[in-house]
């Protein structure tokens, strides 16, 4: 269909635009384009695992509903990440006052069976080495005070600019700044043996 | 069995056997020749002297290059550090930015510094591709049927209203010409 290869190859600005006149192919494709990055930004926000779909969903869920009163779509980025950031401090402040539940989705039982397949891309030796150094990058973000796990987060994943930062977690470049340079040095004192 | 090495031969092995990298037999051959030969033996002195003084040098130079202590602590390299992560985020302002590539080109440490930097940014990098890679739920269909559903119920909604506002303004009519016909 060559209407949806026009889609995939808009510029995200444009394909905003169009998401907002209720065009619901182009808000699929913004939907496709942004999902992988969102699930990921909650994977190293969030501590528990359980909740990445969860709440990659809802995020989703409130790009689409609220796309239409989004006034400049230059700011889109940031505005999504502002979703994105609301909705990690209203679950942090839920998990502050919930006991911690177990998932039936098991994660390990997930990754033994992937690691059954075998992997032309990787020697094993070099895949165990990276898993383990993605593991420990996990942990040393997820250490990070929560303002410095955004802050880097935002900046490193999403790509967003300072300014960009400041507006989606509602302070000013210069705080923005400050934290992603302390939190990069956090990050290199716990990672220091492997970079 | 004793061999008699010749002048050449143990002058060819001697870096070697100052090395200890010869094995056992041709070690007490080299051995038995410098115990006899005074030439040779100046010539191992002298190479052994070299060595020696090479390894303090490089001693010396590694142990200059840790303890730049002193150049940690100026305001310039703490200004640097503070500037670094915005820098290679490329967030600086110009004059800013030249101020840091002129530093790092005089100062090993900072270069040191700087490139742990990028080194972390391109682990943190590949960690987060290889986890955006790992999402696989495509959930566009999902909330596109979600968003479709509310709708219609809104659209109903609305249908409903109509209707209502209809009737309602209906009802008032025949009242009003209910009562107009009673007077």
């Amino acid at each position: 269909m060559p209407n949806k290869l026009v889609y995939k190859k808009m510029p995200l600005e444009e394909l905003v635009i169009i998401s907002q006149k209720n065009d619901y192919k182009a808000l699929e494709e913004l939907i496709k384009r942004e999902q992988k990055n969102i699930f990921a930004t909650f994977a190293y926000l969030s501590k528990r695992g359980e909740n990445i779909a969860d709440l990659t969903q809802e995020a989703l869920m409130r790009m689409a509903r609220g796309l239409a009163h989004l006034k400049n779509p230059k700011t889109f980025k940031s505005w999504l990440n502002q979703i994105v950031t609301n909705l990690f401090y209203d679950e942090l402040r839920k998990s502050t006052r919930r006991p911690v539940v177990v998932s039936t989705d098991d994660d390990n039982g997930e990754k033994a069976y992937h690691s059954q397949i075998p992997d032309s891309r990787h020697r094993p030796m070099e895949k165990v080495l990276s898993v383990e150094l993605d593991k420990l990058i996990k942990t040393e973000i997820q250490n990070l005070p929560e303002h410095f796990r955004i802050a880097i987060i935002l900046r490193e994943l999403q790509g967003l600019s300072y300014e960009e930062i400041a507006v989606a977690t509602q302070t000013n470049v210069g705080t923005v700044k400050s934290r992603i340079a302390r939190a990069r040095f956090k990050l290199q004192d716990g990672l220091k043996h492997y970079i | 069995m004793t061999v008699n090495l010749t002048c050449n031969q143990v002058g060819a092995l001697l870096s070697f056997y100052l090395d200890d990298r010869l094995n056992e037999q041709l070690k007490q051959f080299v051995k038995a020749h410098l115990d006899i030969c005074a030439a040779c033996r100046s010539k191992y002195e002298a190479l052994q002297r070299m060595v020696s003084n090479l390894k303090e040098v490089h001693e010396k130079i590694s142990s200059i290059t840790t303890e730049e202590d002193p150049q940690a602590t100026t305001t310039h390299y703490k200004d640097f550090k503070t500037n670094l992560s915005a820098y290679i985020d490329n967030e600086l302002t110009d004059e800013e930015n030249i101020k840091i590539k002129k530093y790092v080109i005089s100062n090993p440490l900072a270069r040191k510094d700087l490139e742990s930097m990028y080194s972390l940014k391109k682990t943190l990098h590949n960690s987060f591709e290889k986890a955006r890679h790992d999402a696989k739920y495509d959930y566009s269909k999902f909330i596109l049927k979600r968003i479709d559903i509310q709708e219609e119920v809104y659209g109903q909604d609305s249908f409903i209203k109509v209707i209502a506002i209809f009737v309602f303004l209906f009802a008032v009519f025949t009242i009003g010409a209910v009562i107009i016909f009673w007077l």
